[in-house]
């Protein structure tokens, strides 16, 4: 894989990052949809969000193979062998689940942020980051509609749905600036023609396209900047026991093959 | 020493391996098969994985190894997965989309039609089905369940 070919040693660090950034966030949320396998409210929807945490699972594992040309080691090692300080998902996609309005809402919004960031990918001048944002995108859009039909049908379904819904969106608030905001070795990565923008650059624009699914059923979206900083390596206590979880089986024996 | 197969001939083998999922659909009529290049008794096969993460793909590239090392005159089989260009379901071929059919599962398309009954009358219940690259539907006429392949 030539990733990264023929780029100077920070260069190769900055897209590191930026590539974890990106990875992180598919697997955090990944392993958050996966808990709602047998517990959602309808059966389809077990199966729904099982097969959406497969989707950004795999995402992230096509993400992390792209570090493999950058001298990252194996996805499982940098999955399962990092501490949560070395995390770079948003702290928005690290927190439980909560209910149902707040778990199908967060999963609409971070797709949105998704659509952004992808559709950035599409015009990189990395021909790999062009792939592999062509790919997940096929796959997102059905989230989106999954995402769209259900918030339509608690949006309609009355006041304790409405409210519910108000309340996920603004939680949700508080921590979306942590997807977009900016970060020191952003610049690089357009300097050096891997990105058209700054992925800081997105946040208005995810701002409205957030205000325009919404605003028809009256809920308003205002983020502040006061977000938490995951991108920079703070995280919830929820994050080290998401990744206790996950990595459980893996620590036990980090050098098995499976 | 005996004679190197043609790329036609690696094609040709290639067409027995099979969707391990979908036994009845070849990874040829699948579109996997990307591109074939026969030189001085070594074979390189280009394959592009479907859905993100299938875990059919592994299963796919081993099966091609071992189908095309078998062939007489090869000496060497190298197998790539490439991620350019990416595949999408229009890359599955007029007989493979019959052969799912035949399977039970109706090919990629909007509206599907019922793999039983042939009926345009069916709903998608739900995208998500059984495996990343279903969605189930059901039938009004003949009243049956079944799934069809998600159009990527």
């Amino acid at each position: 894989m030539e990733f990264g070919r023929g780029l100077d040693e920070n260069l190769r660090a900055v897209l590191r990052e930026f590539v974890l950034t990106l990875a992180d966030d598919e697997l955090v949320l990944g392993h958050r949809d996966s808990e709602w396998c047998a517990f959602a409210p309808l059966i389809e929807e077990d199966v729904a969000f099982a097969s959406i945490a497969q989707d950004e699972i795999a995402h992230a594992a096509l993400l992390y193979g792209l570090l493999e040309g950058l001298g990252g080691g194996g996805p499982d090692a940098i999955v399962f062998g990092r501490p949560p300080e070395a995390m770079r998902n948003a702290v928005l996609l690290e927190r439980p689940n909560g209910d149902w309005a707040y778990s199908v809402m967060r999963h609409f919004v971070y797709d949105i942020a998704d659509d952004l960031r992808t559709g950035l990918l599409l015009r990189s001048g990395e021909t790999l980051f062009r792939s592999v944002a062509d790919r997940m995108r096929r796959e997102e859009r059905y989230h989106l509609d999954h995402g769209r039909t259900w918030l339509r049908a608690l949006a309609l379904g009355g006041p304790e749905a409405v409210q519910r819904l108000q309340h996920a969106l603004d939680r949700i608030a508080a921590d979306a600036f942590d997807l977009f905001r900016p970060l020191a070795w952003e610049g690089a990565l357009v300097r050096a023609g891997i990105l058209p923008e700054a992925p800081s650059r997105l946040w208005e624009r995810f701002i409205v396209r957030v205000r325009a699914e919404l605003s028809p059923y009256g809920m308003a979206f205002t983020p502040g900047v006061q977000a938490p900083r995951g991108r920079t390596g703070e995280h919830l206590r929820d994050l080290a026991d998401l990744l206790q979880t996950m990595g459980e089986v893996w620590r036990s024996d980090p050098k098995a093959v499976w | 020493m005996k004679a190197m197969p043609s790329e036609a001939e690696v094609r040709a083998a290639l067409q027995s391996v099979r969707d391990p999922e979908i036994p009845v659909l070849s990874i040829v009529d699948l579109g996997v098969v990307e591109s074939v290049a026969v030189a001085d008794g070594r074979v390189k096969i280009v394959l592009l994985p479907t859905f993100s993460g299938c875990p059919a793909l592994g299963f796919m590239a081993d099966a091609v190894r071992h189908k095309v090392q078998a062939l007489d005159g090869v000496t060497d089989v190298d197998v790539a997965i490439q991620l350019d260009p990416v595949w999408s379901t229009r890359r599955i071929t007029p007989s493979g989309r019959l052969a799912l059919q035949s399977f039970g599962i109706a090919p990629p398309g909007e509206p599907p039609a019922c793999p039983y009954c042939g009926s345009h009358e069916t709903q998608v219940a739900s995208v998500f089905g059984p495996t990343r690259c279903r969605s189930v539907c059901y039938c009004q006429s003949c009243h049956n369940p079944f799934e069809q392949m998600k159009t990527l």
